[in-house]
């Protein structure tokens, strides 16, 4: 009885996500019969629907905190009053902005439209990663643990503010996306959903912090544990090239300097489809 | 083939934390299977990446500086992550029933 009662409410879960095959959250709403994406990005992305039959794809929904801020007359006079009123809160304020368009670049590699072509087809295509909000979710989550290594490297004020305005606007994201794409309006379902991809999300980080120590073979299980869901379809030389791409990204982040790391808003991400041909 | 599988399986470094997923388990099982129905090039492939994975040829070609490697808020941050070891709690049968997890 006690087992029975344990399987209903769910404690096992946990451990099941590794197993299960399937992946997490599928559409809860399957009645939407026509797809998400427009005709014209299903024709850019060249999307073939064999892979695709149960899953539907994702867009990234139209935020407006997505678009840079407005340059008005306004808000650079509500900046000024604010720096000079409060300049420690000035700090977390700045670490807003720099955020989303960092937040920005990771979220669009995982997604078909806008420029990030490169990146979508090596994951979708040659990774066969299926097209879940649990995929997206582990690829962003990649891309923002790059950002953090060199996010670490600043001085520890102005870390602790861009990694948490990084960690909360991922997750307003995440909410978003869940009301609009999957339209689950209840709360208490979309808290649930979150808590647990927080869980995911410090599992991910430290295991990823784990093969900063110089072992090349603990950052392919972690890809291989978070990414690929612990599936035995296992790809290692798909696993060598995405190991490529971490410790080509974290070199090249860690060799630009302070200034230009807060500063830059265009590719701050080299894709992974462009081979090394020294290494590999 | 299976001897050059077998010695990476050996190589693979262990993991104490996740006990309930290994993936040398997973090379030995369905990879080792797989392996066999491909062809000798993609064989190579495969096995050449592991190789690559074990030696650590793309850390050594992509080190990061100081800055990445000691931050500034705890410069043994990546070390004191060696000695975090798994945390066993009883949870009691009671408390089990009504848990949400």
């Amino acid at each position: 009885m006690l087992k029975s009662c344990r399987q209903l409410l769910g404690s096992d879960a946990r451990s099941n996500l590794y197993r299960n095959q399937n992946n997490w959250l599928l559409p809860i709403r399957s009645l939407h019969s026509t797809s998400v994406l427009s005709k014209e990005t299903v024709q850019k992305a060249n999307l073939n629907s064999q892979n695709d039959s149960k899953f539907k794809p994702l867009t990234p929904p139209k935020d407006p905190r997505n678009i840079a801020p407005p340059n008005s007359f306004l808000t650079k006079a509500s900046l000024l009053f604010q720096k000079i009123i409060s300049p420690k809160q000035n700090m977390f304020f700045e670490a807003t902005s720099t955020a989303r368009y960092m937040y920005y670049e990771a979220s669009r590699q995982a997604t078909p439209e806008r420029d990030s072509q490169d990146a979508f087809q090596f994951w979708f295509r040659r990774c066969e990663v299926p097209m879940t909000f649990q995929s997206w979710f582990q690829i962003t989550q990649l891309h923002l643990w790059i950002l953090q290594t060199r996010i670490r490297g600043l001085q520890p004020q102005e870390k602790q503010a861009l990694s948490q305005a990084l960690v909360t606007r991922f997750f307003e994201d995440m909410e978003f996306r869940i009301h609009k794409d999957y339209r689950i309006n209840s709360d208490r379902i979309t808290g649930m959903y979150l808590k647990d991809l927080f869980q995911q999300q410090t599992g991910a980080i430290f295991g990823y912090d784990q093969s900063m120590l110089g072992n090349d073979a603990v950052l392919a299980t972690a890809i291989w544990r978070n990414l690929f869901a612990g599936s035995q379809n296992v790809d290692l030389s798909i696993l060598a090239e995405i190991v490529a791409f971490v410790r080509l990204n974290v070199f090249e982040l860690s060799n630009t300097s302070n200034e230009e790391f807060m500063t830059r808003r265009d590719a701050l991400f080299i894709p992974p489809g462009q081979q090394i041909e020294k290494v590999y | 083939m299976s001897n050059h599988l077998t010695r990476i399986i050996s190589l693979w470094p262990k993991d104490e934390l996740r006990p309930w997923l290994s993936f040398p388990k997973a090379l030995d099982t369905t990879f080792r299977s797989k392996l066999e129905k491909l062809s000798p090039e993609d064989r190579k492939l495969q096995l050449n990446a592991a190789d690559k994975l074990l030696e650590n040829t793309y850390w050594n070609e992509f080190t990061p500086q100081k800055n990445v490697l000691k931050p500034q808020f705890n410069p043994n941050y990546y070390e004191d992550l060696k000695q975090v070891r798994r945390k066993e709690v009883k949870v009691p049968w009671f408390k089990r029933l009504f848990q949400s997890n």
